[in-house]
């Protein structure tokens, strides 16, 4: 997953320097329809797809790792009630 | 097992950075380079048989003129009455005087068209004016890139007008550059959606310019558009120069420009202003521009692509000094030269 957002993050990056590019080239001659050609909408479509691919990662990775940190507290708070003494608590047998 | 060691920060860079040049290739390539679109007109507005045209009847007298260095004289014209004139056919007002002043840039007189070409100087700034009368609508052609309409065909203006034997030709608005905007050639319309202000002219010789909003496509159609062309902007309102344009600041500063004006049905003038040469010729401000038009007595101008763009052809040799010599373009504005030459 992290690969797949690492990968996703340069697409972004690079369609991003791509329409700051064309952004600059339109200041100078807005006639050529440089934002608003064919290519320019197919670009714009293809970076929010890539957008929601990533932010969509990002929600599922944080909810992931939120489950996780959950789990993790959960675990030390056993740990807490059991006492410090105490063997490890038997394995939580997931659902 | 040890994480993998991210790559160097500098590689990372350059491979977007190059990722980005690739997106940029791509989007030139669409954009620019391959050829797009349908050559078929959407509709035929008048004149069934785009290819009509005009027989001249009698030899022309042709003669091209050196340029002097201040050549400030303008035609003398004296229009010969006819008593029915058709709506296109501009015989009435054609002059019949064929002298025309020795200090002109060039000159082309036959029996259906008339052409005079001066050089000027104003405002820092060179520019050649070529006055034109036609004594039918038919006479004002405009003419594609490899005959053929569509994004990405492009080729010098000298090599469009050779293509179809041009006396005169200016570069013209360069629809291939963009996916929208009016597109009328010929009597057919190419392109109908609308982008930026429009100037028409209609079958019967009036060129009228519109504001991108104040434009009907439908009303143009059944009025008999002609030719439409979209770059702009419209440079003269009311008859005087407009309090803003419809374009950036850009566009509107100092720049080397081809326009087109309107005095009457069938006689216009085509204008080209050489910029960007510190020590030649510096271009025009859009303001400047609508003023020459205003001052050569034009009711309607418009401004076409200009640039590097602007181009004027005449007798097969370029006129003006083109910046950087010019550059491919994907049409023309031309007046043909008598078969019988």
């Amino acid at each position: 997953m992290r690969k797949f957002r690492s990968i996703l993050s340069h697409i972004c990056l690079i369609f991003s320097g791509v329409f700051i590019t064309l952004v600059i080239l339109n200041l100078y001659n807005p006639t050529m329809g440089f934002l608003t050609s064919t290519v320019s909408v197919v670009y714009i479509i293809l970076y929010c797809l890539t957008v929601i691919a990533l932010s969509v990662a990002t929600v599922a990775d944080n909810r992931r790792y939120a489950h996780h940190m959950r789990q993790r507290a959960e675990e030390a708070a056993r740990w807490k009630k059991i006492g410090v003494t105490a063997q490890r608590p038997p394995e939580r047998k997931e659902h | 097992m040890l994480p993998k060691k991210p790559l160097p920060i500098i590689l990372v860079i350059s491979l977007d950075l190059l990722g980005i040049g690739a997106m940029l290739v791509i989007f030139i390539l669409f954009h620019h380079v391959l050829r797009l679109d349908s050559s078929d007109p959407l509709q035929n507005i008048v004149f069934g048989d785009t290819q009509t045209s005009v027989e001249p009847t009698v030899t022309p007298a042709f003669e091209v003129v050196e340029a002097t260095d201040a050549p400030e004289a303008t035609p003398t014209i004296s229009p010969t009455p006819s008593p029915t004139p058709e709506p296109g056919d501009f015989s009435a007002t054609f002059p019949s005087d064929e002298t025309v002043d020795e200090d002109v840039y060039g000159s082309y007189i036959s029996d259906t068209l008339r052409i005079v070409i001066t050089q000027e100087e104003n405002y820092d700034a060179v520019y050649f004016v070529a006055d034109v009368w036609i004594k039918d609508i038919q006479e004002f052609k405009t003419a594609f890139s490899d005959d053929t309409y569509g994004r990405g065909y492009a080729s010098l203006p000298t090599v469009i007008a050779s293509n179809n034997n041009a006396i005169l030709a200016i570069s013209g608005d360069y629809y291939g550059g963009r996916s929208s905007g009016i597109v009328i050639r010929n009597g057919d319309l190419y392109r109908d959606s609308v982008s930026t202000d429009v100037c028409i002219l209609y079958a019967d010789g009036v060129m009228e310019t519109y504001y991108e909003d104040e434009f009907d496509i439908e009303a143009a159609i059944e009025r008999g558009a002609y030719q439409g062309w979209s770059f702009g902007p419209k440079l003269i309102d009311d008859g005087q120069v407009p309090e803003s344009y419809n374009t950036t600041s850009t566009i509107i500063s100092r720049n080397p420009r081809s326009a087109i004006g309107y005095y009457e049905p069938g006689h216009y003038c085509l204008v080209t202003v050489d910029g960007r040469q510190s020590g030649y010729s510096r271009g025009m401000t859009l303001e400047q521009l609508s003023q020459t038009f205003i001052d050569l007595g034009c009711v309607a101008a418009y401004n076409l692509d200009g640039g590097q763009t602007a181009m004027m052809v005449f007798d097969d040799l370029i006129v003006n000094q083109p910046y950087k010599g010019g550059r491919t373009v994907s049409d023309i504005i031309y007046f043909e030269r008598s078969d019988a030459e």
